[in-house]
């Protein structure tokens, strides 16, 4: 059972990873449009931002589907859901209603409430995924307790 | 052990709640999209390439 969590929690988000960076490659155009339409974007940036935020998000999915890389992918993921739910938290308040940039294929969506919590949610995913890669390397704290069975002090 | 419970139940609920708004996500609401119609076809603005082109 927890085996089968890890596998399709990675294959999950490296998929949506992929899924998300490819979609944004194909309408590259918006993507930047939006970009700039983001209160945390200094004016200008976004034509500069807009290619490395697309390749980043393509590579972190791929390494999350590749056992060997996918504790630093994972932590990628958690840095990059990170500054894009800061991004559409801080723009919901400043500038409610601008597009996402999200899922171009899917829909032309405004940045909502919705997309904060479907971020944190992944972000939490991502971490979790991190935190498991640690542990399956024998150096994460499963128990920081530091209480031993059996051992009286 | 009690560590190990609430690692797996807090994944196990990042995996299930990240699905579910995935899924929301691709049926959007009329409220969220966009109204970009102009230009882009009988479709509405799914089918429509964003910026939407306006007619020349």
């Amino acid at each position: 059972m927890k085996r089968t969590v890890r596998i399709v929690s990675a294959a999950f988000l490296g998929l949506l990873f992929i899924y998300a960076g490819v979609d944004k490659a194909f309408h590259y155009g918006g993507f930047v449009k939006a970009l700039g339409g983001y209160v945390l974007v200094p004016d200008g940036l976004e034509s500069f931002l807009a290619l490395p935020l697309i390749l980043g998000e393509i590579l972190t999915g791929a390494g999350l589907l590749v056992p060997a890389w996918r504790r630093p992918a994972a932590l990628v993921a958690v840095v990059m859901l990170a500054a894009f739910t800061a991004a559409i938290a801080v723009n919901q308040h400043y500038r409610p209603g601008a597009e996402c940039g999200c899922w171009f294929t899917v829909t032309l969506g405004k940045g909502s409430t919705s997309h904060v919590l479907q971020n944190l949610l992944l972000l939490g995913l991502a971490a979790s995924i991190w935190l498991d890669e640690r542990t399956a390397d024998g150096t994460a704290p499963e128990d920081t307790s530091g209480f031993v069975p059996g051992r009286s002090s | 052990m009690t560590v190990k419970k609430t690692f797996a139940a807090m994944r196990l609920l990042f995996l299930l709640g990240s699905m579910l708004f995935t899924a929301l996500s691709f049926m959007p609401s009329e409220s969220q999209a966009i109204k970009c119609n102009v230009g882009c076809g009988s479709q509405g603005p799914i089918a429509c390439n964003y910026p939407c082109r306006r007619p020349e």
